[in-house]
């Protein structure tokens, strides 16, 4: 017998004269939003309160001047496969942003598949590499505003529904999805609060109202 | 390092209160934070309807288990990850020590995950030769000293800055003056290299979502993200237990977890892992494999009133309102699982000789239940725990006979109120000598003044 059989027989004599406990249905969140129907400012409030930075803009192409503005004063930088074509949006050569390994650089620059205004959450994907997510001291991610989805359950949905590079059909979750809402933080040492322990300890979060 | 199990329960706590006050106040400025931190998270809620609405998708899935676990492992399978099932901590050894023999792996980086903790897998690896080194920053600090964790969440809590100075300053020469944000960031430099040389990556499991084969893990420092994405094998150790049947359910559990353990909205990372890196990503483990580990909760979950402790998604925060765990953090319970939690699934999960006298640990003051985001009925659990330990004869032979003395005399009114009138006139100061088996609770307490008359005798005669 293997240790599958044995664990789901153990669990069905177990479970043999138990009542079955029906699913009480979807999470609702039952709580007022202070910034009801407006997501991005829910978003921005919750993000901002759990230590994270948001900046917005009406177009991709000042979105990406600034943020090019920002990355002028970091000495080396790594650019997530799907942020490139944002990054250089607009952009003269000259201008374009030199790239190299996400472990030795100073900051990293992704894109978003959507954001949570619930959890003020970024949602993050695999196809932009999880590098450049996670090992640069800062973090840099655009997020499109029309993709900041009210509660974390629609971001999750939209997220499976969508057909992804690598993916044969929709409905499918990519390999790993990471949720970042905020700088990386421990309060571990003393119940002193750290910011930037093993992740970014600066996130900013650059919304692009139209794209 | 692990424990010894719960038996020395006793001299152990005695002897943490008494060799070590620090221990006590660490721990109680630690979980006076947790507990204002999770009040103030729970007021912005409908905390009620989060907790009614968590209790019922555990408790469905709780009685659906064996529905669930197969549509779990048919759906990782589908999504490239590997499937394995462990009956006891030594099958789940065997399975990771095979996994590391396959891929000729020689480092390891651990994420936080208190399954690993119960199975003693740091121990298994460093005895097979792998280094293995623990990347949440707490478990880093108790892993350096060389002790298990004394909280849930908090693994380190019971210990001071000046002991993470003084250990900082013996292993990496850092002055002992360094305040948290350079201890971090020594750690933070440190550990970068492990996390890049790591073969493999171990984890937890916070839930197992049914329908999309999705490991799910909650932190907030990005070491469990760095520990299952940068090394090329990922191993996820997941409780069976940690089931829930839908991707939107997580929406759900994340936040209540969140709010219960530490007070935030969400943690600040969020991992939701289907499965190995696919064509067109970029990084990402070559290899996940997911061991599904029973270790006991199959036992627990045959137990008619005590299953319901199954439904736990270890906030933490019964031990931060338990006024015993408060004096003492979690090692004198000698066992993964601390406090009320603790003493509720280790008679199950070990058995109740093994787990004695854990039920005993505890006040019966009913804080826990208040606090518990799965509704977990833990004080019934533990009168339910006392009353098997008394019927297997567990108990001291005193207090066995006690109860079955109290037992006879309130199934008959005249000897009851009899008793009652004894003891309304016996002194209860030590030097009455009245009752010499309390003489260790009542020599440095002063008790109260009888009432001149009994509860009956003014219920009879109505209470003002």
């Amino acid at each position: 017998m293997t240790a599958r059989s044995s664990i789901l027989d153990r669990v069905r004599i177990a479970l043999a004269n138990r009542e079955v406990v029906a699913h009480p249905g979807s999470f609702e969140g039952w709580r007022p939003f202070v910034h009801a129907g407006n997501p991005t400012e829910q978003f921005t409030e919750m993000f901002e309160a759990a230590g994270g930075e948001v900046v917005s803009f009406k177009t991709q192409g000042e979105a990406s001047l600034w943020v090019r503005g920002f990355l002028a004063d970091f000495n080396s930088l790594s650019v997530g496969e799907l942020a490139r074509g944002r990054l250089n949006e607009d952009a003269e050569p000259d201008e374009w942003i030199e790239e190299m390994d996400p472990s030795v650089v100073e900051a990293g620059v992704s894109l978003a598949f959507g954001a949570v205004a619930e959890t003020g959450s970024l949602i993050m994907t695999p196809q932009d590499g999880r590098r450049a997510q996670l090992l640069p001291p800062v973090h840099v991610v655009f997020v499109d505003q029309a993709k900041i989805y009210e509660t974390l359950s629609e971001g999750l949905l939209a997220l499976k529904n969508e057909l992804l590079p690598g993916d044969k059909e929709g409905g499918e979750l990519p390999s790993a999805v990471g949720l970042h809402s905020g700088p990386s933080k421990s309060a571990d040492i003393g119940q002193v609060l750290v910011k930037g322990v093993h992740g970014p300890g600066r996130v900013v979060t650059v919304i692009v109202e139209s794209h | 390092m692990s424990f010894s199990g719960p038996k020395h329960y006793r001299e152990e706590s005695a002897k943490s209160l008494k060799d070590r006050p620090s221990v006590r106040t660490s721990v109680t400025s630690a979980t006076d934070t947790f507990n204002a931190n999770r009040s103030e998270a729970y007021s912005q809620i409908n905390s009620d309807l989060w907790k009614d609405w968590a209790r019922d998708v555990k408790s469905h899935a709780l009685t659906n288990l064996d529905q669930y676990l197969e549509q779990a492992e048919t759906q990782l399978l589908a999504n490239g990850a590997k499937v394995h099932w462990a009956e006891t901590a030594h099958d789940a050894l065997g399975l990771l020590e095979e996994i590391v023999r396959d891929h000729g792996i020689s480092t390891a980086v651990k994420a936080k995950s208190m399954l690993s903790e119960e199975l003693g897998i740091n121990e298994h690896l460093e005895h097979l030769g792998v280094h293995v080194r623990e990347t949440d920053l707490g478990e880093y600090i108790i892993q350096l000293i060389g002790e298990p964790p004394s909280h849930i969440v908090g693994p380190a809590i019971h210990r001071s800055l000046e002991d993470c100075q003084r250990l900082f300053h013996e292993k990496f020469g850092t002055p002992l003056d360094d305040g948290p944000d350079a201890l971090a960031a020594t750690a933070r430099e440190a550990l970068r290299e492990e996390f890049l040389a790591a073969d493999l990556g171990i984890s937890g499991g916070n839930f197992l979502v049914a329908e999309t084969g999705t490991v799910a893990l909650i932190e907030n420092e990005g070491n469990i993200r760095l520990s299952t994405s940068l090394p090329r094998v990922h191993i996820a150790l997941v409780g069976i237990e940690k089931i829930v049947p839908r991707l939107e359910d997580v929406s759900g559990f994340v936040q209540l977890t969140s709010r219960a353990a530490t007070g935030q909205p969400i943690g600040n990372f969020f991992s939701l892992i289907q499965g190995p890196k696919r064509d067109g990503d970029i990084d990402g483990p070559e290899e996940v494999h997911v061991i599904l580990v029973d270790n006991g909760r199959t036992r627990l979950l045959a137990d008619d009133k005590a299953w319901e402790a199954l439904r736990c998604v270890r906030c933490g925060a019964c031990l931060n309102i338990c006024p015993v765990y408060r004096q003492t953090g979690g090692h004198p319970y000698g066992w993964t699982y601390s406090g009320p939690i603790g003493a509720i699934i280790a008679p199950g999960m070990l058995g109740l000789e093994e787990a004695m006298p854990l039920p005993y640990t505890s006040t019966l003051c009913g804080a826990c239940v208040d606090v518990c985001p799965v509704r977990i009925p833990i004080p019934e659990l533990l009168v339910h725990w006392r009353e098997k330990a008394v019927e297997e004869g567990l108990t001291s032979a005193i207090e066995s006979a006690g109860i079955k003395a109290y037992t006879k005399a309130a199934e008959r009114p005249g000897i009851f109120r009899a008793a009652g009138a004894v003891l309304q006139r016996m002194p209860l100061d030590a030097g009455g000598r009245a009752l010499p088996i309390l003489s260790g609770w009542v020599k440095e307490r002063s008790a109260p003044e009888s009432s001149a008359k009994s509860f009956m005798q003014q219920w009879k005669e109505g209470i003002e």
